[in-house]
């Protein structure tokens, strides 16, 4: 026996066989086999087959290949082994995309990075890429704005660093920025006149086709994110998109098909108790419920027309706003088709989304197609193209104060049928015979005002690398991002007699032709190299060369001569035009060298210098540099062996990231055409005046020595995993110093001039991120759950503004949102009720009601204190189900809906009393103009309590905005092989999901989605503005392979 | 395609040789939107245009209600913190605080400089002479205010607020040696001049007229100061202002070239607010005023469809409203609220009461202050249209007929006079005479004023913008605090 089996061992023999997929039964290339305990392997061909000799002693074989798990076989006396290899998803985030889109393994990397796959990504079936990493990621704030089709959506990374410019992420295709504009839909300025008109056309970086993305990193830090430069102090979402898998050289085919519905998430509470009137008495003109009580009789209401009226019970009609939304919908279909071989690989998609709103009339509709290549050439030469077209749009509601359908509808009595109205054509219904001199018909509104959007957007890069050696690589990569966004805007002449002669207009046409264009080039040289059997060497120098140029036209007409047609020849007078145009220029060269050492410990230096065209010429140039080291206790001292500690890495980094600044033109002082406003809309005085020009100085001052901000970041943080990594944890600490922000600050208008662009600002933010993952329960039948938690606290901090000025940032005048020093960013400055010395309420002595403050008072903050996460997932099988619920605390929301809820005496607390006569409680009258206060005597009655709450100063409109969502449900059921293996499918996976399916609200706000923003997805956020209540959406979806 | 080619060449080659072409490639950031130039040609109508629109839009609103030839109509309430006399710190900031300073007073001072460094006292003359009357205003609605001081850019970044009878010193000064350029050099453009047309004699009428109007500003408060100062012009031939040569500024009805006060309350509003007062409407109807139907228009509909029918002072702020939309009342009318009315810096009629005030004071002779009273109706009434037949008529009315006495009865009946003509397109003159003198003697505090007693708003409360961002600011002065030359009770 003895000796037979020396002999067996003696000799060399060869294993054949193929690895595949162990759930597509296809096969996987580029797999690693080695034999156990030797340097003896090799790799599976493009089919998946092998060959290998095994040495003598050979007992074992390993097969190994990034995202799926190792998996050891005995050999024994075979001679074929056939292995499926099964995903692990861990696995796979093993090697994260980073700056500039190299790959790298994620042990090695000194700062916090987060990934989510496309897996998870896309389970809610979302129409926003943003949108759907909600909830999914710590240290991220992410805010969709509205629940209109195609809205904005706002995301930032550990707090805002900018005073007034850009503080959201950067956003990265394959390693090439793209842009994520959101240009008002005020075309003449790009700010939005979010007040009167506003319209929320959606940001750029929601174009993208969620189902072409492989995986979304998270680059948090600056240290992350230092080699993009400028941009990088906010952190980056670096997406990758899918390639084209080396399968078979056959070609996959994947349709993915959702439908969703959508409804209203929260619509206001209201009262039901009195109806349309003032005073306590009917009036069948009012657009408020300032009327009697309800009881039940049949009553006229409305205009007579034509000798007649209509008739209907005075009672409360509960739904009636509720009846005018529809149900919207979402229909997606995304078909791709992808394959390989091992010179090269291909991927190309086409998707289209179609989004019908709830508000009716509205929509988006998102076509996007895609192709991405590469190849590998022989003589050492490899490429990568990819490009993508868009061709997005859509047909928006105005949001707003002014005719915006939003603000009609809200303002609605509580017994008048809005669904009723919808039929234009009814007499009662048109713009002469609607009940109300105050609002127009909703219906009418979304009829006659229109906006709609066409957006062409081509982006994507080409990759060129050339291979010296193993060692060293040089890569190119030019890339560019392009669209043109045509808007058009139309409201209708209204030119009536009678009660609702006073909402007549003379109509308007705008069209806005919006031209941006980013490019990028890169040319990088990388040498990779083992220095000794210890130490790995991994250096990347580069260079890179930005430009981003902007252009628009817009003309207006604004008074129509019919509604025909909307086109500018459309015109009484004279068309107002305005075009602009600006670029700007970046030159930059970094680079990067990482040292390893013994797999366990990783040190990584990084610098870049940028030559900015925003900055004086003669001072253009500013430096950055970056360390971050990562050190990984557990393989350092083999804790994996001996303790259930699997990896102990500890990452810390610096970087101190500067920032040119975005905008152009700051440098200089100019002299502008002149434009005079009260605010109001169309109300401005604008030259030329009767022809003859007129240029005003400039009220901002240029400054010629401009500096970059820079923001100085440390960062510490663990990465812990446990009992085979069943339990993780993941938690970063991070303190960040902005400096010498640019903002255009604010000077006493005394001086000539309204402010100066300085370097004149600081800011902190100080947070802790934290994500714990377990997988509690993991069975060998497949059963696994998986739950993830994570949590955010930010403490943002402004520690300076110039000579402690407020800075203003928008919002409206009477609860405007500054930039406070000494307080967390977005700062309300309101109107507020006048209490006297000791607190109490100072009223007028005349009718009781509370006077207002002289100057406005601070009520800090949009800021919220922390938000969190939870992430469950159950899989059994083919079956899977997550859950996904974040909560965000603290932070505060302007509500108009309250404000006009309250105005129009449909909110719940205007029954205060049962509307009797009451004196406000603790309020006091001023003894003339003195220090003295007497007890107020005089009561709130029905012939002033429309006043009382109508006119209650906005600082009593501002709520809290926490929030807790049910944000996503899915479940998922991919059918066994077994079964789809008797079709012509790969695979058939069919599912059901909804998104924010439950909101939870402190008890103050019976009003909205506080997560709602109706002023665009700039830096003014936290308020509601009449603007599209947010929505829940449920459906189901299928993803077929063939 | 050829463009794009360039620009990808530009940035490969800028990539591959990296700093070399830096200066050329990132030498980008002129503002290809705006001129980084002017001159006063292309400057003096902007800040003409920016002067006009708040006298003609947030100042009149202020000085109508103030003054009680305009109130808030039931339909609506967005005016009636006018009636309140409520106030805030944000009222009157950025969009009026700010145009006078950032922008006429800065557009002007630019014309100035730029007149005596190019050699051309014309339009430093004009430039000088705006400011000044600019600068009143300003002092008029809030007191004391940075003026020397002020517009000095980040040279100076909080302007000292001087004390308003040293700023109605400096503004005389001022004046004086604008005056002294009028006419010393070359002729100017004329269509720039939105008010004269280039006409300097005119410049020199205007600037006398300020002058007196500066002047008897400080009748009550530096009696000998006035009357000095107003001697020393008639000794010296001052010619002021006559009639049909009020200075104004006109609009014009082209998309946002219309008057301020039209586009707003008329067209954006749709004529929802402001309705007659009856302080100034009965006042008209009781001395059968021609300019009843040029100030105000007949009631559109209701129980009073095509008359003449105001609302008591505030009224329809108050809890005894009646909620009656303003098309049940007389509106601003065609004279006032047309989309082509002119704003007036000083009127003719007003030259002429301020003539004949000085003289009912005693202080000059020449003309009776009788005859420059009667001058004062029929300009006004010329300005409206009205014929001088119908002022004629007016001037027979028990009241209006000048009625002499003692020098406060007679400048009783010249302020009350020069107020009506006010009516509708001089609103903050009107109030401030109004504070000045007391006349007219019959308008009580609004029905739904905060203030408490008989007490009117005296000034402007401050900006917030000066409270945050000028060291300087001198603190909250609520609204019944009187300016300095307010002294008369």
């Amino acid at each position: 026996m003895s000796t037979l089996l020396q002999e067996a061992m003696a000799q060399n023999r060869t294993v054949t066989g193929r690895v595949t997929d162990a759930s597509s039964n296809e096969g996987l290339p580029g797999v690693t086999v080695l034999v156990q305990g030797t340097q003896v392997g090799t790799a599976t061909d493009a089919t998946g087959s092998y060959s290998i000799n095994v040495p003598e002693g050979g007992t074992t074989l390993i097969f190994s290949f990034i995202g799926y798990t190792t998996t050891e076989r005995a050999i024994g006396n075979a001679t074929t082994i056939n292995i499926g290899l099964a995903t692990d998803a861990k696995q796979l985030g093993e090697v994260v995309v980073t700056a500039l889109g190299r790959e790298e393994e994620k042990k090695t990397l000194g700062y916090a990075t987060q990934e989510i796959r496309s897996e998870v990504l896309t389970q809610g079936r979302e129409r926003s890429v943003l949108n759907s990493l909600q909830g999914k990621v710590a240290g991220v704030n992410i805010q969709s704005q509205s629940g209109a089709p195609g809205s904005s959506s706002r995301v930032v990374i550990r707090g805002n660093k900018s005073f007034t410019g850009n503080n959201q992420a950067l956003f990265v295709v394959d390693g090439i920025p793209i842009d994520n504009g959101s240009l008002g839909a005020n075309g003449a300025t790009g700010t939005a006149d979010n007040l009167n008109n506003g319209v929320d056309v959606g940001n750029r970086a929601n174009d993208i086709n969620p189902d072409d993305i492989e995986s979304v990193n998270i680059l948090k830090g600056p240290a992350a994110a230092a080699l993009y430069g400028a941009r990088a102090a906010n952190g980056a979402i670096m997406i990758t998109t899918k390639s084209g898998r080396n399968v078979n050289k056959k070609a996959e085919i994947t349709l993915v098909s959702s439908y969703l519905v959508e409804d209203v998430l929260r619509y206001p509470t209201f009262q039901n108790s009195y109806g349309q009137g003032f005073f306590g008495a009917a009036d069948l003109r009012e657009n408020t419920s300032w009327g009697a009580k309800f009881d039940g009789v049949v009553r006229p209401w409305g205009q007579i027309v034509n000798n007649q009226q209509r008739i209907k019970p005075y009672a409360a009609l509960p739904d009636n706003i509720k009846e005018f939304f529809n149900y919207g919908s979402n229909f997606t279909n995304s078909l791709s088709l992808s394959g390989g071989s091992d010179k090269g690989t291909y991927y190309t998609s086409y998707s289209n989304t179609r989004q019908n709103g709830i508000t009716p009339g509205t929509e988006y509709n998102r076509n996007t197609l895609t192709f991405k290549g590469s190849t590998k050439l022989a003589n050492n030469f490899s490429s990568t193209a990819s490009l993508s077209y868009i061709k997005s749009g859509g047909d928006f509601a105005l949001t707003g104060q002014g005719n915006s359908v939003f603000n009609q509808l809200i303002q609605t009595p509580r017994d008048i049928p809005v669904r009723e109205l919808e039929d234009l054509s009814n007499p009662f219904n048109n713009e002469a015979g609607f009940y109300s001199p105050y609002t127009i018909n909703p219906y009418w509104a979304i009829q006659n005002q229109t906006y709609t959007n066409n957006v062409d957007r081509l982006f994507g890069n080409v990759t060129l690398g050339y291979k010296f050696n193993d060692n060293l690589n040089l890569t190119y990569r030019i890339g560019t991002d392009f669209y043109t966004d045509r808007r058009q805007q139309f409201f209708a002449i209204r030119n009536v007699e009678g009660q609702n002669a006073a909402a007549n207009d003379n109509g308007m046409y705008s069209e806005t032709q919006i031209y941006n264009r980013e490019i990028n080039s890169d040319i990088m040289l990388s040498y990779i190299r083992n220095l000794t059997t210890d130490l790995t060497l991994d250096v990347l120098v580069g260079s890179n060369v930005r430009q981003v140029s902007n252009e628009r036209l817009f003309a207006q007409a604004d008074a129509l001569a019919n509604n025909q047609f909307k086109n500018l020849s459309n015109i009484v007078g004279t068309p107002l035009a305005y075009s602009y145009r600006d670029m700007i220029r970046l030159i930059g060269a970094y680079g990067t060298a990482k040292l390893g050492f013994r797999d366990f410990i990783w040190l990584e230096f990084t610098g870049r210098n940028d030559w900015a065209s925003t900055l004086p010429i003669e001072d253009n140039s500013f430096f950055y540099p970056a360390v971050s080291l990562a050190f990984d206790a557990a393989s350092a001292f083999d804790l994996s062996a001996s303790t259930p500690i699997n990896v102990a890495k500890l990452r810390a980094n610096f970087a101190s990231v500067g920032n040119g600044g975005e905008l152009a033109y700051q440098t200089r002082s100019v002299f502008v055409t002149g434009n005079i406003t009260d605010g109001f809309q169309g109300t401005d005085l604008n030259f030329p005046f009767n022809g003859m020009p007129g240029f005003e100085v400039s009220n901002v001052v240029g400054n010629s020595q401009l500096r970059p901000e820079r923001t100085t970041s440390y960062e510490i943080g663990a990465d812990l995993r446990f009992f085979d990594e069943r339990f993780t944890i993941d938690a970063s600490y991070y303190d960040q110093r902005s400096k010498d922000l640019i903002v255009s600050v604010p000077v006493a208008y005394s001086t000539g001039y309204g402010s100066s662009v300085l370097n004149a600002g600081d800011m902190t933010n100080k947070g802790v991120e934290l994500v714990v993952g377990g997988t509690p329960v993991k069975t060998t039948t497949g059963f696994s759950w998986d739950i993830s938690v994570n949590f955010t606290k930010n403490k943002n901090l402004v520690t300076r503004t110039y000579q402690h000025s407020p800075i203003s940032l928008g919002g409206v005048s009477s609860a405007g949102l500054y930039i406070v020093e000494g307080q967390p960013y977005g700062v309300f400055q309101a109107d507020d009720i006048m209490r006297d010395p000791q607190g109490r309420i100072v009223v007028t002595a005349v009718d009781g009601i509370p006077r207002v403050a002289s100057e406005q008072s601070f009520i800090p903050s949009i800021t919220p204190n922390w938000q969190g996460g939870l992430v469950n997932t159950v899989a059994y099988k083919g079956a899977r189900l997550s859950v996904v619920v974040d909560t965000r605390r603290g932070g505060k929301i302007y509500s108009r809906t309250r404000a006009t809820q309250r105005f129009a005496g449909t909110a719940p607390e205007t029954l205060t009393n049962d509307r009797q006569p009451y004196i406000i409680p603790n309020s006091v009258v001023q003894v003339g103009n003195t220090d003295e206060y007497v007890e107020n005597t005089t009561p709130l009655t029905n012939d002033n309590l429309y006043d009382y709450w109508g006119n209650l100063p906005e600082s009593t409109n501002i709520i809290d905005a926490s929030f807790t969502k049910l944000r996503e449900v899915s479940l998922s059921y991919k059918l066994p092989s077994a079964i789809t293996q008797k079709t012509f499918f790969g695979n058939i996976e069919i599912g059901v999901s909804g998104r924010n399916l439950f909101l939870w609200t402190p008890d103050e706000n019976t009003y909205i989605d506080p997560e709602t923003n109706n002023f665009g997805n700039g830096n003014v956020q936290g308020f509601d503005y009449s603007g599209s209540p947010s929505t829940r959406s449920w459906g189901g979806n299928i993803r077929l392979t063939f | 395609m050829k463009i794009k080619n360039n620009y990808i060449l530009a940035a490969v080659f800028a990539t591959m040789l990296g700093t070399t072409s830096c200066e050329n490639f990132l030498d980008i950031n002129n503002d290809p939107n705006n001129p980084s130039s002017s001159t006063p040609t292309l400057t003096l109508p902007a800040g003409f245009g920016e002067l006009a629109y708040v006298l003609g839009n947030q100042f009149q609103f202020l000085g109508n209600f103030y003054a009680q030839h305009w109130t808030q109509s039931g339909g609506a309430n967005q005016y009636c913190d006018l009636e309140q006399y409520q106030m805030t710190s944000s009222t009157y900031d950025t969009r009026v605080w700010a145009e006078f300073y950032a922008g006429a007073l800065n557009d002007f001072k630019y014309v100035a400089d730029q007149g005596n460094a190019l050699n051309n006292p014309n339009y430093a003359a004009i430039g000088e002479i705006m400011q000044v009357y600019t600068v009143q205003v300003v002092t008029d609605a809030w007191g004391d205010v940075p003026y020397t001081t002020a517009l000095q850019s980040l040279e100076n970044l909080s302007p000292e607020y001087q004390s308003q009878e040293e700023i109605y010193t400096g503004l005389i000064t001022q004046l004086d040696a604008a005056i002294e350029k009028i006419g010393t050099g070359a002729g100017i453009a004329g269509q720039d001049d939105l008010v004269f047309g280039g006409d300097m004699d005119l410049w020199r009428k205007f600037a006398n007229t300020l002058k007196l109007k500066i002047y008897l500003r400080q009748a009550y408060v530096r009696p000998q100061v006035a009357e000095a100062g107003i001697k020393a012009m008639y000794a010296a031939g001052a010619e002021f202002l006559g009639m049909d040569e009020t200075a104004d500024i006109e609009f014009f009805n082209q998309t946002q070239n219309r008057n301020p006060f039209f586009q707003t309350q008329v067209t954006f509003r749709g004529g929802v607010d402001v309705v007659a007062s009856n302080t100034s409407l009965e006042f008209l109807q009781t001395t059968n005023d021609a300019r009843l139907d040029n100030f105000y228009a007949p009631a559109e509909e209701g129980t009073n469809a095509g008359k003449f029918i105001g609302v008591n002072q505030g009224v329809e702020c108050t809890p005894t409203r009646l909620g009656l939309l303003a098309t049940n009342y007389s509106k601003p009318g065609p004279a006032v609220a047309s989309p082509t009315t002119a704003i007036p810096l000083i009127s003719a009629a007003e030259s002429y009461f301020l003539q004949a005030e000085a003289v009912a004071r005693g202080w000059v002779s020449g003309s009776t202050a009788a005859s420059l009273y009667e001058q004062g109706i029929r300009a006004s009434f010329d300005y409206v249209g009205e014929s001088d037949a119908t002022a004629t008529a007016l001037l027979q009315q028990p009241g209006v007929a000048y009625a002499g006495g003692t020098v406060e009865e007679q400048v009783e009946q010249i302020i009350t006079q020069k107020w009506l003509s006010f009516n509708g397109t001089q609103g903050f003159e009107a109030w401030t005479e109004y504070r000045r003198t007391g006349y007219p003697s019959f308008i009580e505090p609004s029905a739904a004023s905060n203030l408490g007693g008989s007490l009117l708003p005296k000034r402007i409360i401050y900006p917030n913008s000066e409270a945050t961002r000028n060291e300087n600011y001198p603190g909250l002065q609520e609204v019944s605090v009187p300016v300095w030359w307010d002294v008369k009770d």
